[in-house]
């Protein structure tokens, strides 16, 4: 599952085959990775947050391996 | 809040320099400071963006006129190399003459106009293709190609047209002025920033990795949407989490300003509390449903954590300065502007961002996304900077991990911001009083730049 909920409205955003499907209080609508509505009953959706959970490349990182926290650069 | 003057009102919630004052290594004395600046909530005209006459008013007395960084030393560091700095229609070589200098010149044949380096490369003398007109590494005349031809050119005033340069922090700047003309220096021009930038050694990094990014915009509207955390609860919501927004600081100076974006504490916006573990799942983007890759241990905070990660990360560049290296500087977002364009983090930090017109077009422009980072024995060759169109993702060249995915939401503004502001009704942009301010200065910079040139 690629979920992830909205910080502000708490709506859930997650990635199904049609697109990102938003459920925001008991409503659920699927919109595509732009945030354009393609169906459902919910209207209101976030599209930055369409963008984050609808588009790729997403590889879960450690924290030792974040642009912060990760090793210097050793010359190969 | 409304019996407070406009000039002090802050967000609620924590302020940067309270949540550093509670960790374990505490970041030097200007990071509790601070230098608002604050001279009215005039609009910004919408013309500084749409209009060509303020673009060439820009090019005559700011791009001609300031210190502004042209390449890395690192681009540069054999006897003969040359770097191409191209700005609006001015184009300009580096060149590294000798061990322990770098010139700069307009990059421009006095023969017949032709352009002279078109590309970096290591060269004995600096060539003309077109006729074959030669200049020594230093600028002086090399060489005259049928010179029984031209009597009339002697070679002491037949040198290479050259202008100012300075290095800092391994950052080489130009400025467009005759070498010989004087005026204000490169350390003069940043100020205390040299001071804030001491104890990070910027010019023992490397370019890990260089991106540039054409957008349909005007430069500064590209720059302006890096200068303030107030879009992040639009933007990007999902850093809310785990990041002070609204909360952010910032700083103003004669030529630079700062943001200091509190990291390890969520934004003042959000009605609920998240723990130091859903904070970190937020960073490194953990999705419901999937492990973390890593647990806080108990009674450790995210800030204390990362910090510890980091110093252990820095310990094989810095030895035991990594110690002293505070949680702050680890794990907050320090930005810094050096005006009119370009934006270093502070810190170990690794990103610099620099935003320029693309070639002479007040509505296209390019920014750059380097990541210089520390390294441990024989310095590596700098990253060659790949090039996206206006269509491509910063993600496509695959170098700049999640952050590829934040700049990326952040263009999706850019060029709509572009068509917008130009078929728009309003004449001026009501921007913030605080939150913005850092782009109010940026404006009353430029126009304090244009005033005095204009004078003239």
């Amino acid at each position: 599952m690629r979920a992830i909920k909205h910080p502000l409205t708490l709506a859930t955003y997650e990635l199904c085959d049609e697109g990102v499907k938003v459920t925001d209080r008991g409503q659920v609508g699927v919109f595509s990775s732009e945030g354009e509505w393609l169906s459902g009953d919910n209207f209101m959706v976030c599209s930055n947050m369409c963008g984050w959970v609808g588009t790729g490349p997403r590889v879960p990182t450690d924290l030792k391996d974040h642009r912060r926290f990760r090793s210097i650069v050793t010359k190969e | 809040m409304q019996d407070v003057p406009v000039h002090l009102r802050r967000s609620p919630g924590p302020s940067f320099k309270s949540i550093a004052a509670q960790d374990a290594v505490l970041p030097a004395a200007h990071f509790f400071e601070e230098n608002p600046y604050f001279e009215g909530t005039q609009d910004i005209p919408v013309s500084r963006y749409t209009s060509r006459e303020f673009f060439d008013l820009e090019k005559e007395h700011v791009w001609r006129q300031v210190w502004q960084m042209a390449c890395r030393e690192e681009h540069v560091p054999v006897v003969g190399d040359t770097y191409v700095y191209d700005i609006c229609d001015m184009s300009f070589v580096i060149v590294r003459s000798d061990e322990n200098t770098i010139r700069a010149f307009w990059n421009v044949c006095n023969h017949r106009g032709r352009q002279l380096v078109s590309q970096p490369g290591r060269m004995k003398v600096l060539r003309c293709p077109f006729h074959g007109f030669s200049w020594n590494l230093d600028g002086s005349l090399a060489f005259v190609p049928t010179a029984w031809d031209f009597p009339h050119i002697e070679g002491d005033d037949f040198g290479l047209h050259e202008v100012q340069v300075d290095v800092w922090g391994g950052f080489v700047f130009i400025k467009p002025r005759p070498a010989d003309e004087g005026g204000e220096t490169l350390t003069e021009y940043l100020g205390e920033l040299v001071q804030h930038f001491a104890p990070w050694h910027m010019e023992t990094r490397f370019i890990e990795a260089h991106v540039a990014k054409v957008f349909n915009a005007n430069w500064k509207v590209v720059e302006e949407a890096f200068m303030e955390s107030f879009h992040v609860a639009g933007t990007h919501p999902q850093q809310m989490v785990r990041l002070g927004d609204v909360n952010t600081q910032y700083d103003c100076y004669e030529n630079f300003s700062r943001a200091l974006h509190p990291s390890g504490t969520p934004s003042p916006l959000l009605n609920w509390v998240p723990t130091e573990q859903e904070m970190l799942e937020s960073l490194l983007d953990v999705r419901e449903g999937e492990e973390a890759p890593v647990q806080i241990p108990e009674g450790e905070t995210l800030r204390s954590f990362a910090a510890q990660i980091g110093r252990a990360a820095l310990r094989p560049a810095i030895g035991d300065e990594a110690d002293a290296v505070s949680d702050a500087e680890l794990i907050d977002a320090m930005e810094y502007t050096i005006l009119p364009n370009f934006h270093p983090w502070a810190s170990y930090q690794r990103a610099v961002y620099r935003f320029r017109p693309h070639g002479d077009s007040h509505e296209q422009a390019v920014m750059e996304v380097m990541l210089i980072s520390p390294f441990e024995g024989e310095r590596p060759a700098p990253a060659k900077c790949v090039w996206l169109g206006v269509d491509e993702p910063w993600t496509k060249p695959d170098v700049l991990g999640i952050t590829g995915r934040i700049l990326d939401q952040d263009s999706t503004n850019i060029a709509k911001l572009q068509v917008g502001l130009r078929s728009a009704p309003i004449t001026g942009l009501r921007m913030s009083s605080y939150q913005e301010s850092r782009i109010r200065h940026f404006h009353a910079w430029l126009e304090k730049r244009i005033a005095a040139g204009e004078v003239k």
